[in-house]
């Protein structure tokens, strides 16, 4: 039996790589404890979106949210990647 | 959808049409004694008879990560409420989701999926579609809510079975089985379903997929109707080449995934002694090798979909030509 690498397998959290980036956000966008920041790593099959990005949702309470994106998949975000980010969203 | 870690807190999603009985199950799961405490999120506050200070207050903020992209989008509310939540994690062991009559099951499912904080700490154990026997048949054709709730299921509990005649029962079961041929069906009056049968399934571990095999799934059972959702099977019992069926497998959830909601997948490969098991929501597809095949089983794969408006020819004529070649079987026995 010769098997495969299994494309399918089911992708490995990375609790502190999120917490890292959690930290970024919240200290780059001066959030407190009441806004919740969400870390996804979305491999969309959709032919128009990105093979993998890592999608960053902040959510202040009574507010819609906030859509960051970094298109690198969570393990590879650093610190840099928020350099970008010194002015809100248009 | 692997199995899941002493440290993630079990998920059960309760769903169902209006007036099917949700509630009446949430209220038995949270006074009855079965020794564990629950945290539920509710739509509507008032009708949870239970005093519980771990009812937590839902708004249904869906969060469209990709404009748009059914597969990329998820409950907002759900990963705020369960960050709380798991601030209060020493006071109960697992979580319930009530959600409304109206609402789509695949956010609430993928948040379960997609976010890294709520899947690194939760696990969704299933979702338990309620069903109202008695009024089933004259709603669902125009509901399609009510078809995409039992697309979803795991468990469904076939409620008010004491409105209805023996004959009409058999017409309800045959309709859910013909959306879902996967899902456990209790038949029950005022939700008197054994609550260890619905709580702790493990519906979307990849070890326990297609732990449901009803007889049909054993050949040729598509229907002629006009579903808003309906569901086939694949069968094969010549073994599959993975070179061609993992990439086909990944390219059909790709192209299809918008409309499949649920698929699952039990898959005999070439020269493989274990089970490989593949399930999906939408485009999340995931799969792995699962335990060896038993002595005497038939090492037969079998795929089921369930879906919109599937095409059916092309998906089974791409699942045959996974196929290993007759020569090559042959050549094994040889």
């Amino acid at each position: 039996m010769n098997r495969l690498a299994n494309p399918l397998a089911p992708r490995r959290a990375l609790p502190e790589k999120t917490r890292q980036i959690k930290e970024w956000t919240r200290e780059l966008f001066k959030l407190d404890d009441a806004v919740v920041v969400a870390i996804t790593e979305l491999a969309c099959r959709d032919e128009d979106c990105p093979d993998i990005e890592t999608v960053i949702g902040i959510m202040r309470p009574g507010e819609k949210i906030e859509t960051r994106r970094i298109h690198k998949p969570i393990a590879d975000v650093e610190r840099l990647d928020f350099a970008a980010w010194t002015e809100p969203p248009s | 959808m692997s199995a899941p870690t002493a440290t993630q807190t079990p998920v059960t999603v309760l769903t169902g049409y209006l007036g099917a009985g949700k509630t009446t199950l949430l209220n038995r799961i949270l006074s009855e004694q079965h020794g564990k405490k629950y945290a539920v999120i509710v739509n509507e506050f008032g009708e949870v008879g239970i005093d519980n200070d771990l009812i937590v207050d839902a708004d249904e903020e869906v969060f469209e990560m990709n404009n748009g992209c059914i597969c990329c989008t998820v409950r907002g509310d759900l990963i705020r409420i369960i960050e709380g939540l798991m601030r209060r994690k020493d006071r109960f062991e697992a979580i319930l989701i009530e959600t409304t009559g109206l609402a789509d099951p695949a956010p609430v499912a993928q948040t379960f999926f997609v976010d890294d904080e709520v899947r690194s700490k939760t696990k969704l154990d299933a979702i338990v579609t309620v069903v109202d026997a008695k009024h089933l048949l004259g709603e669902i054709d125009q509901a399609h809510e009510a078809q995409e709730q039992l697309a979803f299921a795991d468990f469904v509990v076939l409620n008010k079975t004491d409105l209805v005649s023996a004959e009409e029962l058999v017409a309800v079961e045959a309709r859910i089985r013909r959306i879902n041929p996967t899902a456990m069906i209790k038949q029950s009056t005022r939700c008197d379903v054994p609550l260890d049968q619905v709580l702790g399934r493990g519906g979307f571990d990849l070890d326990r997929v297609l732990e449901i095999e009803p007889d049909f799934l054993d050949g040729d059972h598509d229907h002629e109707h006009d579903d808003h959702v309906t569901s086939f099977s694949l069968v094969t019992d010549r073994p599959l080449d993975p070179r061609k069926f993992l990439p086909w497998v990944e390219m059909i959830t790709q192209r299809f995934g918008m409309d499949m909601l649920r698929m699952k997948g039990i898959l005999a490969f070439d020269d493989d002694d274990d089970r490989f098991v593949v399930q999906a929501v939408h485009m999340l597809l995931e799969g792995g090798h699962q335990r060896a095949w038993k002595k005497n089983e038939p090492r037969v794969s079998r795929l089921v979909f369930i879906g919109r408006n599937l095409p059916k020819d092309i998906i089974e004529d791409g699942f045959m030509k996974c196929r290993v070649k007759p020569e090559r079987i042959a050549a094994l026995s040889a």
